[in-house]
């Protein structure tokens, strides 16, 4: 057996280590975590044992970076060597933290910056604030997310609003506040499991590594489980509505997609199917899909499917990218991504492939896609119906 | 009566933007006296992305309407469409403790404000409120109900409400030009304003714009507007489909929809060719009357198809004037027929009517809205709003500021 990816999560900042904690506190299996703050009480706060901290900024902050990204992001250049120790052996780090305060939105581009100097992946998973929390915090969050994709491999934020709809409009603050982190710490297992657990099918972690080199630095994450008789439908549906993928519109603008199925011993080939036929509607048709599963006798009853998107997505012309559902061992036609030909001439011109023109909103592309049901409207109609002219 | 200063209504459209001027005459007919058309730029699916420029397309078209109407514009009503534009019901009732049981008309105005005491999430702003109808004691559908006896009464309403900013954006616009913003309304309900009879309304009619960036539409049921809304589609995607499907450009392909577009596949010509010449970066190329016919038929089945499914569980017996299809996709060949198809309902073309003056240039669906306007406006300065938001009315126009703050509740404009 290949040795199993090196991985570990970082959790900086208020929010982060908060997340950390979470994860490191409710699954018993997990990575490996650390919590780095430049604030002792609520690094204090982490329980003893389950994850490793790391106090920097000591002499420089006096204990908090007062919200100024500055001070953050100098905070963590001084701990350098420190910092770079920790990266040392990995394969790849989760950074994570809430974008919109000082040291998460200072510090997180130089982790990314040093953990990619040692050849180690990153993936920044960062909170966006909520809207109340006013348009300041928003800006400058907006400025730490783009200076994380710049130095991260891929990024994926998770704007707290989307979750109102998901929580409510009665929920109260620090409940909020709450949830969105136990959402985070939930979407942060799924990821590490679907990597360093490869399944009987599929992925492992060199799909992922192409996916997230190739992703061009931005992403997104959806999941969704379900149990009982029409689990894998019900799972389905919940994946394509959760809220970080903007009511299906970051599904459908996808590049690629990598979707990781797990279930008890008791899943069938049928359901893994119809999941993947499922997506399979919602993304567009030459988009690249690559699908895993995993058993675990924990998840006996249950289905729970996790996918990562990339918004942009330039495979390298070896093409690393090989997809899953090749492997299937019944004789059913596996679901390809293949562009489709859609164009084609009564008199036989040949086929005008798709595949290199734009993707057909270029119209559209200064304003909001319209999405109806969770389909993009701006798309042309003949395309979503699959009319051959 | 009273004289009433011209009304200038100001559509600022995915493809155009249109001004009209228009006048009251000694006879209460309203004379159009000027109008302008200039193609809008900087606008998209009916929302302002380029301030500066459809800064400047307003400009020019007021400046034009100005000449030709030989006025000095001040103050404009504005018509707004998007996506965004939504309706919900609402319904608020009010115990009748009287000991004679007579319902009052200040139970009316109670159970009014209790209606629309509502609250929307704070990014939301109303347009409009319009008052469907009352009910008794659950029981009787009235449209007045004071002098009757009851109980209970109950006050059903449609409250139109769209995106705060989305809104602001337009008016923020004109305000810096400088213009008043007289009266913000609902592009729809200037549509059916401008082309429906009184008659049609009352038989229940289904009217639909379409435009080039959003279609609008509203339902006119027994009891006035049952609903209303917007899909950020238009003209604009069929465009788009087709410059994406044979891959010519946007000019191109737009000139493609209007030689030879049509809703419905004409089948005996299906095999018919097109030339396409060559333009820069794009190559010579010959399609199919047929292939181009089929492109524009899915976009606008699935829109007709999509409106359908708005309006889903609303009686289809009510609707006996059928649809109404008026705006620029109007002038799309079959439309209407496709539209039959479609609702199953008789289908007409509206064409804005009732208006004296320029009619030779306003009377094509085109205009719709902003002929629609013009009434909406006029009707609004004859019948200002009563009680409580003629005061929100008045502090309103007053600060000058946010317009559209509650909105006049124009069920009167209906009467």
């Amino acid at each position: 057996m290949k040795q199993s990816p090196q991985l570990a999560v970082l959790g900086i900042g208020h929010a982060g280590c908060k997340i950390a904690t979470r994860l490191a506190v409710e699954w018993t299996d997990h990575p490996t975590v650390l919590a780095v703050g430049t604030d002792p009480v609520s690094l204090g706060q982490c329980p003893e044992g389950v994850l490793e901290k790391v106090w920097i900024g000591e002499f420089l902050t006096g204990g908090s970076t007062g919200g100024d990204p500055e001070i953050g992001r100098q905070a963590a250049e001084r701990e350098r060597p420190r910092l770079q120790n920790i990266f040392a052996g990995l394969d790849l780090a989760f950074l994570v933290g809430g974008l919109g305060g000082g040291l998460a939105t200072g510090a997180l581009p130089v982790l990314a910056r040093l953990a990619r100097a040692g050849g180690c992946l990153t993936v920044g998973l960062v909170t966006l604030p909520f809207e109340f929390e006013g348009e300041y915090r928003r800006r400058r969050a907006e400025a730490g997310l783009q200076a994380l994709r710049e130095a991260a491999d891929v990024v994926i934020a998770l704007p707290n609003q989307h979750l109102f709809q998901l929580f409510g409009r009665e929920v109260r603050v620090a409940e909020a506040f709450e949830r969105a982190d136990g959402m985070v710490s939930h979407a942060l297992y799924c990821l590490w499991r679907m990597m360093a657990r490869p399944g009987i099918l599929g992925l492992d972690f060199a799909d992922i590594r192409a996916l997230i080199k190739g992703a061009g630095g931005i992403g997104a994450f959806g999941f969704g489980q379900a149990e009982g008789e029409s689990r894998a439908e019900e799972a389905a549906r919940r994946l394509v509505q959760c809220p970080y993928l903007e009511g299906g519109r970051l599904l459908h603008e996808a590049e690629a997609v990598l979707i990781s199925v797990t279930g008890g011993p008791d899943m069938t080939l049928a359901e893994v199917d119809t999941v993947g036929r499922r997506i399979r509607e919602v993304v567009r048709s030459e988009t690249p899909l690559l699908m895993g599963t995993s058993v675990d006798p924990e998840w006996e009853g249950r289905i729970g499917i996790t996918l990562l998107v990339a918004e942009q997505w330039s495979a390298e012309p070896s093409g690393q990218l090989r997809l899953g559902l090749q492997d299937l061992p019944s004789g059913e036609e596996p679901t390809r991504a293949e562009p489709e030909p859609v164009f084609r001439t009564e008199e036989g011109q040949g086929e005008l492939s798709l595949a290199n023109r734009a993707r057909g909103r270029d119209r559209f592309k200064d304003s909001e896609p319209t999405l109806e049901n969770g389909e993009n409207l701006d798309i042309p109609t003949f395309l979503r119906r699959k009319v051959l002219l | 009566m009273r004289h009433l200063p011209p009304i200038v209504a100001l559509e600022i459209g995915t493809a155009k933007v249109a001004v009209a001027v228009g006048e009251v005459q000694s006879d209460h007919s309203i004379l159009i006296t000027g109008f302008h058309r200039e193609e809008s730029k900087g606008v998209r699916k009916g929302e302002i992305v380029d301030v500066e420029t459809a800064q400047t397309c307003v400009r020019m078209a007021l400046s034009a309407a100005e000449e030709s109407a030989q006025v000095d514009i001040e103050r404009v009503c504005l018509a707004v469409s998007g996506g965004h534009i939504r309706s919900d019901r609402q319904t608020a009732s009010l115990p009748i403790v009287r000991e004679d049981g007579l319902i009052t008309e200040e139970d009316e105005e109670a159970v009014r404000q209790m209606a629309q005491a509502t609250s929307l999430p704070s990014d939301r702003e109303v347009l409009h409120w319009v008052r469907q109808h009352y009910t008794i004691d659950e029981e009787r559908r009235v449209t007045r109900a004071a002098g009757m006896e009851g109980s209970r009464l109950s006050l059903h309403m449609l409250i139109l409400h769209g995106d705060r900013k989305r809104l602001h954006t337009p008016a923020i616009l004109v305000r810096e030009i400088p213009l008043e913003v007289e009266a913000l309304a609902f592009g729809g309900l200037c549509s059916a304003l401008g082309v429906l009879t009184a008659e049609q309304k009352k038989e229940g009619v289904l009217v639909i714009d379409l435009g080039a960036g959003a279609t609008d539409y509203l339902l006119y049921g027994t009891s006035g507007i049952a609903d209303a809304g917007s899909l950020a589609v238009g003209g604009d995607h069929v465009t788009n489909d087709i410059g994406y499907a044979f891959a010519v450009s946007t000019r191109q392909a737009e000139r493609l929809k209007r030689e030879y577009g049509s809703a419905l596949v004409d089948v005996a010509n299906r095999k018919q060719a097109i030339q396409i010449p060559a333009e820069l970066g794009f190559q010579e190329r010959t399609i199919t009357l047929g292939m181009l016919q089929t492109v524009i038929h899915e976009r606008m089945d699935e829109l007709f198809r999509l409106l359908l499914k708005r309006i889903g569980d609303y009686p289809r017996h009510e609707i006996r004037a059928g649809i109404v299809l008026t705006g620029g996709g109007a002038k799309l060949r079959q439309a209407r027929e496709l539209a039959e198809k479609v609702f199953r309902l008789p289908c007409t073309i509206g064409v804005p009517t009732g208006l004296d003056g320029l009619m030779g240039q306003v009377a094509d669906p085109e205009y719709a809205t902003v002929a629609g306007l013009i009434k909406y406006g006029f009707l609004m300065a004859r019948h200002p709003p009563e009680g409580f938001w003629r005061r929100v009315w008045r502090r309103v126009t007053f600060l000058g500021r946010t317009v559209s703050a509650g909105g006049p509740e124009h069920a009167e404009v209906e009467a």
